[in-house]
């Protein structure tokens, strides 16, 4: 290397040689600051100027104009450099296939960048965008080699997903969906996965504090996504658009006269997407054993039937005493709804009219209940998602072999045909 | 007309519009009327002098850039100027390249600076710490230890950690 010239970078200001480093991707900022002390002294002991450029012109949505529906406490100092540093090393763990705890902390990196994804006013998310490419062909995804702590940020991040990712377009891909839909049905219709501690729904008990099964909510969201890819063309025009990008906050129709209260976005048009097993077949499904009910799925082909039902939810008052669990500016919400006119008909009173209500923990999560029609759920995303909520309805006495079955719903615009309809669906 | 002395004793003059563009030949003039006394530049010389003029009389046109409030991210922004003609004219001799960065940050020609900066990035583009050191004529100057930290390099650069 030739010493006697001298040092071209050495004659300008530092603050000329961060304006450099503004330009370069956040690998040649690293390799950069290799080349000599007084270059990694720059990038390193920077204060965070340099770091929210290069997090800003990756580009990544500035945390600071979003809506964080997860977290809604992180939102105030953003860590520049530590932020990107994540989602870097995130994206290359990612890439790598690796299965160990580097892999833990990646996919919370990205499931943190999904969160704080800016509301839907945005017209793109730059995280979303990110969080795609990323994901797409993500080893991880298809991976068995997960730990437990894996499988289940996994299975919040294919929730999330719901099967966008997936094609059946090559026999190999068709095969693997094949057991994905077993799997997710195996789950979803085995009643022992229900109980009183779980409060019949998809979560999970811990020492008295309710969270969210994230396997579980993925297993309802694969259920029913694959029962809307069996439907016809004409009633597919009925089911909602998924993947990440309808997770954003703010992406389901506005209604124009929403009470100001309402920040969850009850009040309105709903449809809700309800699966479920023909009686005896639950029975039968549930007291097989064994490669018998491994299989059991693919044996008995017709055994799963929808219903869709729309139905208007309006917010209404209530005296219960706000929870210590839930968070302070969310204050809990109550509802009552009934089934649009034409569902009604064909449904008796006790299920064509409830009650329930919504409210949000302090972690960030968006939980629904509805009591009198047995029915517990969870917000998918962030408030007011187009992605809707998801949950487990079941039988309202919980009797032993009681059923209980998935359901999805999502607001409509108040525009769109009401429907009722009731389909049975292929295997 | 704006009549400037640099470093080696050369005088230009200009019409106020290119001349302008320099920030602080504008501060300097005060937008009053014809200088009499030429401006003295010491800190630039003719040759690079003559690249700053052709790059100002290039743009004398261009609409005034929107100021930008702080905090917002760069989006590349200050590249949407950077069309064929300006490619080819950074195209230069790194030597002359830093001088024209420098001469653009000492007269405040933000445009030109950002031009000249972006150029440097695309240089380092996919370059490993070695082939930058080479580049610039770098002496690392780090110890046995350092180095053995940077040793780990590969996986370091690309998770960006210090």
């Amino acid at each position: 290397m030739p010493t006697s010239a001298t040092n071209a970078l050495s004659s300008i200001p530092s603050e000329v040689t961060e304006r450099i480093l503004i330009y370069s991707c956040p690998r040649g900022v690293a390799s950069f600051a290799q080349t000599c002390r007084d270059h990694r002294k720059l990038v390193y002991n920077e204060y965070q100027y340099l770091w929210r450029e290069l997090f800003l012109t990756y580009p990544f949505d500035d945390p600071r104009s979003s809506t964080p529906h997860l977290e809604p406490d992180c939102l105030p100092a953003v860590d520049w450099k530590q932020e990107l540093q994540k989602r870097i090393k995130a994206e290359y763990v990612v890439a790598s296939g690796r299965t160990d705890e580097a892999l833990d902390d990646a996919l919370e990196t990205v499931i943190g960048a999904i969160a704080v994804s800016p509301p839907a006013e945005a017209p793109v998310s730059h995280n979303i965008v990110w969080a795609e490419r990323h994901l797409i062909s993500a080893p991880f995804l298809r991976s068995d080699q997960l730990s437990s702590t894996q499988t289940t940020l996994r299975s919040r991040i294919r929730a999330y997903l719901a099967l966008s990712h997936e094609e059946e377009k090559i026999d190999q891909s068709k095969t693997r969906l094949r057991s994905l839909r077993a799997e997710a049905r195996c789950f979803v219709y085995d009643l022992g996965n229900y109980s009183k501690e779980t409060r019949w729904g998809p979560f999970l008990n811990k020492k008295g504090n309710l969270e969210i099964n994230w396997e579980h909510v993925e297993k309802i969201v694969h259920v029913i996504v694959f029962n809307m890819r069996d439907m016809i063309p004409d009633w597919q025009k009925l089911c909602p658009k998924v993947g990440l990008e309808m997770t954003r906050a703010h992406t389901a129709p506005v209604n124009p006269e929403r009470d100001p209260k309402d920040w969850a976005g009850i009040g309105g048009l709903w449809r809700r997407y309800i699966s479920f097993m023909d009686y005896r077949e639950l029975f039968a499904f549930n007291s097989s054993r064994g490669t018998l009910r491994q299989t059991f799925f693919e044996e008995h082909h017709t055994c799963e039937a929808i219903m869709v039902i729309d139905m208007h939810l309006t917010i209404i008052e209530n005296d219960m005493p706000p929870s210590p669990a839930d968070h302070p500016d969310f204050p809990r919400l109550h509802f009552k709804g009934i089934a649009s006119e034409k569902g009604a008909s064909s449904l008796d009173a006790a299920q064509a009219h409830g009650e329930g209500f919504v409210h949000r923990l302090k972690n960030g999560v968006i939980l629904w209940h509805f009591p009198q029609w047995s029915a517990e759920a969870v917000q998918l995303g962030g408030l007011c998602s187009a992605a809707g909520v998801v949950g487990i309805w079941s039988g309202v006495a919980h009797q032993p072999g009681d059923p209980a079955g998935p359901f999805l719903m999502w607001k409509l615009d108040d525009g769109t045909t009401q429907v009722h309809l009731q389909v049975e669906t292929k295997s | 007309m704006v009549t400037v002395v640099v470093s080696d004793g050369v005088t230009f003059t200009m019409e106020q519009d290119v001349a302008f563009q320099c920030g602080l030949i504008a501060d300097f003039a005060g937008g009053g009327g014809d200088q009499e006394e030429p401006i003295p530049i010491q800190a630039v010389n003719s040759t690079v002098m003559r690249k700053v003029i052709e790059y100002c009389e290039h743009h004398r046109n261009d609409p005034p850039q929107p100021e930008v409030p702080e905090g917002t991210p760069l989006e590349r922004k200050d590249r949407r100027g950077r069309d064929a003609w300006d490619k080819q004219f950074i195209q230069v001799e790194q030597e002359l390249l830093f001088e024209i960065i420098l001469a653009a940050n000492y007269l405040n020609i933000k445009p030109l600076l950002d031009l000249g900066c972006s150029q440097v990035a695309e240089m380092m583009k996919g370059k490993t710490p070695a082939e930058i050191q080479q580049m610039f004529n770098i002496v690392n100057g780090f110890t046995a230890d350092e180095e053995a930290q940077n040793g780990e390099g590969e996986e370091k650069a690309r998770n960006l950690n210090s």
